[in-house]
């Protein structure tokens, strides 16, 4: 035993010592700018982002594009952390607003609007008119000089998925339009089936996306400082409609983190769900043609135009040599372009960023395919961005404890609001 | 007729082992007072065998430890840097933040729920794993696999047994509650507290006990745990001279006389190290309870590790304070065990 | 010996046992072993209809398993026999050295269980880097070449040897060097085991570490590998349990070799008469 245990620790020093690879891949050739680009793609959507670089090398041989897969946002955000700290920063990343508004108040993330102005390197008015506008509003910061620090990446948005077939035999002729058709045909279908008809899952988006689908909205500014309008009427509305939705039990909650409620809808345990339209490719996979089911905006209060939310993550570039930056640049340009977000779009289920896209293959003939595969796209313009103030992911999670205590019957709704108003202004003041 | 129970083996006469130390010309020294040269040199000694260890803990824990003190003194921006001295502010706000005591309450729930149930239940199983049946070898290799198991599937099972689904329920544990009669509940969203649930709305809520929630994550966590605790028993339990069981199967003693006076003060100082680690790890408790609730519901699973990672990530501008509420922590863990050392240290039967 | 009631009572209660404690992992081996559709059905399915052993082909392939496996088996080897022997050498000292400062030393040791990674981690990312060693092994091994844990669990073990076993072969004209190298050591072989199949486990489970220190698909390790199959939208649950049991395996393996050598005590061969 005492001779296996010398063989282990002198072949432990001989691997340690051996090294590794060190901070970057092999040297780079001269003339070639490399681009470190960290993402959260796996699996297939992974290979069409390798696919659209590969494409991109062949366009402009002298840029070197590397993208390093690094976990989920949560792990990406870790590194992302430790690297600003400790060194090593990719060029290129992934990241929710909330995040590209921490990484701007270190200081480490560049404006992209000299780029998009830029005669030679630039997106002309055209171009950027092409862009959904939401997706530009939601990436301009307000905070750190209405500069655009990102660009949109992988954008979605929050769509209602019901059963048709399921709603007809209830009574009804078509999906709920208004907040309170909604909650009349979760209650036709509850009698019908004894159980209830809304799989919910618990998400601070679907609260922001119900309090602008009510008429209001989140923040307001107000003598240069912000608050939080969480007590306005809208948002009492909205949480009034979770607070009826628990108690006479039309919704059951699933358990945070699963796809309980995707699973729900294709067993047809459940009649509606609210998520992103990302789900749309999953259901089509596991519904099938074992009955009729769509998609669309949520729904909207009387008198109030259709609305929803848009979400997603974007790609922000970082501070680093002219070169670097310029080229990460120039593959953000690529990626927006029509061809290839549409491309983008049709082999993930993430949606186009550009309305041209819509002309291009292969996304032409996939949403003449079949009309629910073009329901999110339509619902672009109606879509709004959630705030990208800084603080503002403190206040979904606030967001998420209010709804969750309505929703398990802990609180009522009135008392709920008051408490997320003050909670959320402190985060805001600081 | 007890005190001849007691199993000792004898002491060697001090004196006599002297002589000899100074025939031999050994180094070793019984008796401190005497022999400077001795003492330098075991302390040199000493010292030179904690090098190794200490160099990797100073510049990867006991650093960054420091790090954070002084970090805890400042606000600190998104990348740790310091922006404005705040002396002890970071810490004042704690104490008043009704978060912080929520976490601190429910840290000390989940200490209290599985420490002494994974001990109890650790020494038992590890008790039978190690008599002479068959299929021992069989038996202690399956009762490892919990830690061995991956925490994203153990999770996904127990999200299973205990799924909230109340009408046609599948879960298993509402399956088994409307196989007694009573109504399905829903585990891990449901965020009241357990009293609450089993006694009703006399209870007021600051009484009310862990939430349901919480309650399942702690059967997880146990479960979790026994994998470990098992192992580190049954390694305690081979350190037992045999000598002592067979000399205590010659005196005629029971099974639960050998427990007493042979196994258990023998074990002890594995229990002892059981408790402090038990504790330490119960306190920092994070992976289990993030897969299973994310600290959820309502913030009713939410100890202080998980506050503490939220307001390193999460919140906006409150990396100090993330560092302060660590250091109270780390605090806490300190007064603790310091208490449990002084606590066992009297009980610990050292040979 | 033993009445045979007792012993159907003992296996009884291993086996109750045994089910709660196997299914997680008895599940685990299912699901990877269903289609996907399976893996996801609700209510869940406990057997698959029929076995898919390409699930763990299909897994394999799906990232670079191969070069994790090294990496990961090279790091976890290395800070395994790092940590023994730190702490056999830290455990002694605190066990049966005198030296001053020895009561706040342990205390300092211990402290340093007491801190929750988060903390720690930006600034050990911070000194990896000012070493250079990021994207190394060295980053991944040296900061896991000691372990209190460990340390602790050695101490206590040692500290429970009777006494005369010190006394005894002290007397006999070795210095601690030898006493260590020749008694302490074989004897307390079960506690160093455990020590480093614990050290072994946590290596081989490390993910954010790895995932913050190394940047290149040839440096990663396998929890890394895990989360290619957790999606923004959904996992594929059939390949991630087929792959988290490749994973583990080398551990069973590992643990089930090891635990014989947890036999029944000490056999009294270093007491001198």
């Amino acid at each position: 035993m005492r001779t296996s245990l010398i063989l282990a620790l002198m072949t432990a020093l001989f691997v340690a010592g051996c090294g590794g690879e060190g901070p970057r891949a092999p040297a780079p050739s001269p003339g070639i700018t490399e681009v470190t680009f960290w993402h959260t793609q796996s699996a297939e959507n992974a290979e069409a982002l390798k696919k659209i670089i590969s494409d991109f090398s062949r366009a402009h041989p002298d840029i070197k594009i590397t993208p390093q897969y690094t976990g989920g946002y949560t792990d990406l955000f870790r590194k992302m952390r430790a690297a600003i700290s400790g060194g090593n920063m990719p060029d290129l990343a992934v990241a929710y607003e909330s995040m590209v508004a921490e990484y701007a108040s270190a200081g480490v993330v560049i404006a992209l609007d000299e780029y998009i102005s830029d005669p030679e390197h630039g997106l002309p008015k055209e171009k950027m008119a092409d862009i959904f506008p939401g997706y530009i509003a939601t990436n301009t910061f307000e905070e750190f000089g209405g500069k655009m620090l990102s660009f949109p990446f992988t954008k979605s948005n929050l769509m209602m998925y019901f059963n048709l077939d399921m709603i007809r035999k209830a009574g009804f002729e078509d999906r709920p339009k208004t907040w309170d058709e909604f909650l009349s045909q979760c209650r036709a279908i509850r009698k019908m089936t004894g159980r209830p008809a809304y799989a919910l899952s618990v998400d601070p988006s679907t609260i922001d996306g119900m309090i602008y689908s009510f008429g209001g909205e989140l923040y307001v500014r107000e003598d240069g400082k912000r608050r939080t309008l969480f007590d306005s009427e809208a948002s009492r509305n909205t949480f009034a409609v979770i607070e009826t939705l628990a108690k006479e039990k039309l919704a059951f909650q699933i358990n945070p983190g699963t796809y309980d409620d995707r699973d729900a809808l294709s067993a047809e345990r459940a009649a509606f769900m609210i998520r992103s339209s990302t789900s749309r490719p999953f259901l089509e996979d596991t519904i099938k043609d074992r009955f009729e089911w769509g998609l669309s905006e949520i729904p909207h209060a009387e008198g109030v135009k259709p609305v929803t939310v848009m979400f997603g993550a974007n790609i922000c570039v970082f501070r680093s040599t002219p070169e670097r930056q310029l080229a990460a640049w120039e593959f953000i340009k690529y990626f927006v372009s029509p061809k290839v977000t549409a491309l983008w779009a049709t082999e993930t289920g993430y949606l186009p960023v550009r309305k041209t896209a819509l002309n291009e293959e292969p996304y032409k003939s996939f949403a003449e395919a079949h009309p629910r595969n073009r329901a999110a796209f339509d619902v672009i313009p109606i879509a709004r961005p959630e705030p990208n103030l800084a603080g503002w992911q403190e206040i979904r999670k606030h967001l998420d404890r209010a709804e969750t205590s309505v929703i398990t019957g802990l609180k009522t709704a009135a008392e709920t609001v008051v408490e997320l108003t003050e909670k959320s202004n402190k985060v805001l003041a600081r | 007729m007890a005190r001849h129970l007691s199993y000792h083996v004898p002491r060697k006469k001090t004196t006599g082992i002297k002589k000899e130390a100074e025939r031999y010309g050994c180094w070793y020294n019984l008796d401190l007072k005497g022999g400077s040269m001795n003492r330098t040199r075991e302390s040199l000694l000493g010292y030179g065998f904690l090098i190794p260890s200490l160099a990797v803990l100073g510049t990867f824990s006991l650093y960054p430890i420091g790090l954070a003190i002084w970090m805890s003194l400042h606000k600190c921006g998104f990348d740790g840097a310091r922006e404005t001295f705040l002396g002890l502010a970071n810490y004042a706000e704690a104490f008043g933040d009704a978060e912080f005591w929520s976490a601190l309450k429910v840290t000390v729930f989940y200490a209290l729920g599985t420490i002494p149930a994974t001990l109890v239940l650790s020494f038992v199983i590890a008790n039978l794993l190690f008599m002479k049946i068959r299929g021992r070898g069989f038996y202690r290799s399956v009762y490892f696999l919990p830690f061995v198991t991956s925490a994203v599937a153990a999770a996904a099972v127990w999200k299973w047994v205990y799924h909230p689904q109340v009408e046609d329920a599948f879960g298993i544990a509402n399956v088994v509650l409307n196989t007694i009669g009573l109504e399905g509940q829903k585990w891990l969203l449901e965020p009241r507290g357990v009293l609450t649930i089993v006694f009703g709305g006399m209870i007021p809520s600051w009484a009310a006990g862990p939430s349901l929630a919480l309650c399942c994550v702690m059967v997880n966590s146990v479960w979790h745990a026994l994998g470990f605790s098992v192992v580190i028993f049954l390694a305690g339990l081979s350190n037992v001279p045999t000598e002592m069981y067979d000399a205590a199967k010659i005196d005629g003693a029971g099974f639960w006389r050998t427990m007493w006076s042979v196994t258990f003060p023998m074990v002890s100082p594995t229990f002892y190290f059981l408790v402090m680690v038990s504790t330490i790890g119960a306190f920092q408790t994070f992976t289990p309870i993030y897969v299973m609730t994310a600290g959820g519901p309502a913030g009713t699973t939410t100890n202080m590790t998980m506050l503490i990672f939220d307001k390193f990530y999460t919140s906006h501008g409150t990396t100090g304070y993330a560092a302060a509420l660590a250091i109270v922590l780390f605090g806490i863990i300190l007064v603790l065990t310091s208490l449990q050392a002084r606590f066992a240290g009297k009980r610990v039967h050292y040979a | 010996m033993r009445r045979p009631g007792v012993v159907i009572l003992v296996h009884g209660v291993l086996i109750v046992g045994l089910i709660l404690v196997a299914f997680p992992f008895f599940w685990m081996v299912s699901t990877s072993l269903k289609t996907k559709d399976e893996s996801v059905s609700v209510p869940p399915r406990m057997l698959p209809e029929e076995c898919r052993w390409e699930n763990y082909a299909e897994a394999w392939n799906k990232a670079p398993f191969a070069r994790y496996f090294v990496n990961t088996a090279a790091v976890s080897l290395a800070v395994t026999t790092a940590v023994v022997v730190t702490s056999l050498l830290a455990g002694y000292a605190f066990a049966m050295m005198e030296f001053p400062g020895k009561k706040i030393l342990f205390v300092l040791y211990l402290s340093t269980m007491m801190i929750p990674f988060e903390v720690v981690l930006v600034p050990n990312f911070a000194t990896i880097n000012a070493l250079g060693w990021q994207n190394t092994y060295a980053a991944l091994i040296v900061p896991w070449m000691a372990n209190v844990f460990s340390v602790f669990l050695i101490r206590q073990t040692l500290m429970s040897l009777p006494r005369d076993f010190r006394d005894a072969a002290l007397v006999d004209g070795c210095g601690h060097l030898r006493y260590l190298w020749y008694i302490a050591a074989p004897l307390t072989r079960p506690i160093l085991i455990t020590a480093g199949l614990l050290a072994f486990l946590g290596s081989w489970n490390a993910f954010l570490w790895p995932l913050v220190v190394t940047n290149t698909e040839k440096m990663r390790v396998i929890q890394f590998g895990l989360q290619m199959f957790l999606r923004e939208e959904s996992t594929d649950y059939h390949l991630l349990m087929a792959a988290s049991t490749f994973t583990i395996l080398p551990i069973v393996v590992v643990y089930v070799v090891a635990q014989r050598y947890f036999i029944e005590g000490v056999s009294g061969s270093g007491l001198k008469g």
